[in-house]
């Protein structure tokens, strides 16, 4: 997996998240031994095409209300109730969808799922079989989303 | 002021355009989660105007606007999906959609969109 196919996903979640108000700063990619480490939030998207595998993203609850409110125009978000899990989905499948449309210029065609999350403390996430590529995703007063990407050609 | 059927498989998708269709001065006359429940309150509401997903579980949406093409081949539908490729929305429009707005969306293209395929 190279940068070419990893960059449109990077690129697409820091133009999505600077749409609702956001300034992310992007991290080194590198592979984690534990993935997503610490994250009570991962969405899940399945990837088939030239590229097949999965991309997760990550992130703490607490963050997810903080992204939740910012995609609802800056309304107050108290709890990660079902709407708030519907909206972190859809953050997941704007990200991939974008990252298909950036790399379908470059002649690279895939398809995506529709998103899983999955929700809780103490997760452990082990793509173990596919080359997993973790790119932390910093923003000011968070603690960070952090995009994984299992995929191979 | 159109009736309008709003198709997204994400709750807080329906909720986001269901608010600006609103705010547009349209009725949202029913909701569906994925293809096959767009097909089924097409013919039991039937809408001024669809907005139609694309990756759906069940049914997906390109799949959805063949369906409802064909009971209805005056059925107008906008696609309102993060998939923008090409080809992509080339299906679409084959499919019989009218316009193709990619997510993450302005509440202004929508409404564009929409005021464009009823004129």
């Amino acid at each position: 997996m190279t940068t070419q196919y990893i960059h449109p996903f990077l690129e697409s979640a820091s133009n999505i998240l600077g749409m609702f108000q956001f300034s992310p700063r992007i991290g080194e990619a590198a592979e984690q031994a534990k993935p997503l480490d610490g994250k009570e939030v991962i969405t899940v998207i399945g990837v088939t095409g030239h590229l097949r595998g999965q991309v997760y993203t990550g992130m703490s609850t607490a963050d997810a209300l903080r992204i939740v409110s910012g995609m609802m125009g800056g309304a107050t978000v108290a709890e990660f109730d079902d709407m708030a899990l519907s909206a972190i989905s859809e953050l997941a499948n704007m990200i991939c969808g974008n990252a298909a449309i950036q790399l379908s210029q470059g002649g690279v065609a895939l398809d995506i799922s529709p998103p899983t999350i999955i929700t809780g403390s103490g997760l452990g996430v082990a793509a173990s079989r596919m080359k997993t590529v973790s790119v932390p995703i910093h923003m000011d007063g968070m603690d960070g989303l952090e995009i994984c990407m299992a995929l191979e050609v | 002021m159109a009736k309008i059927l709003v198709v997204d498989d994400a709750a807080f998708m329906r909720m986001m355009l269901r608010d600006i269709l609103l705010n547009g001065g349209h009725e949202v006359v029913a909701e569906a989660a994925n293809g096959l429940e767009a097909v089924e309150q097409y013919s039991i509401c039937k809408p001024d105007l669809v907005t139609m997903d694309i990756t759906m579980p069940v049914m997906e949406g390109i799949d959805a606007v063949k369906q409802i093409r064909q009971s209805d081949p005056n059925a107008k539908i906008i696609m309102c999906s993060a998939m923008g490729q090409q080809g992509m929305v080339v299906q679409s429009i084959q499919a019989g959609a009218r316009d193709f707005v990619v997510k993450p969306f302005q509440a202004e293209r929508v409404l564009e969109a929409i005021g464009k395929v009823l004129a």
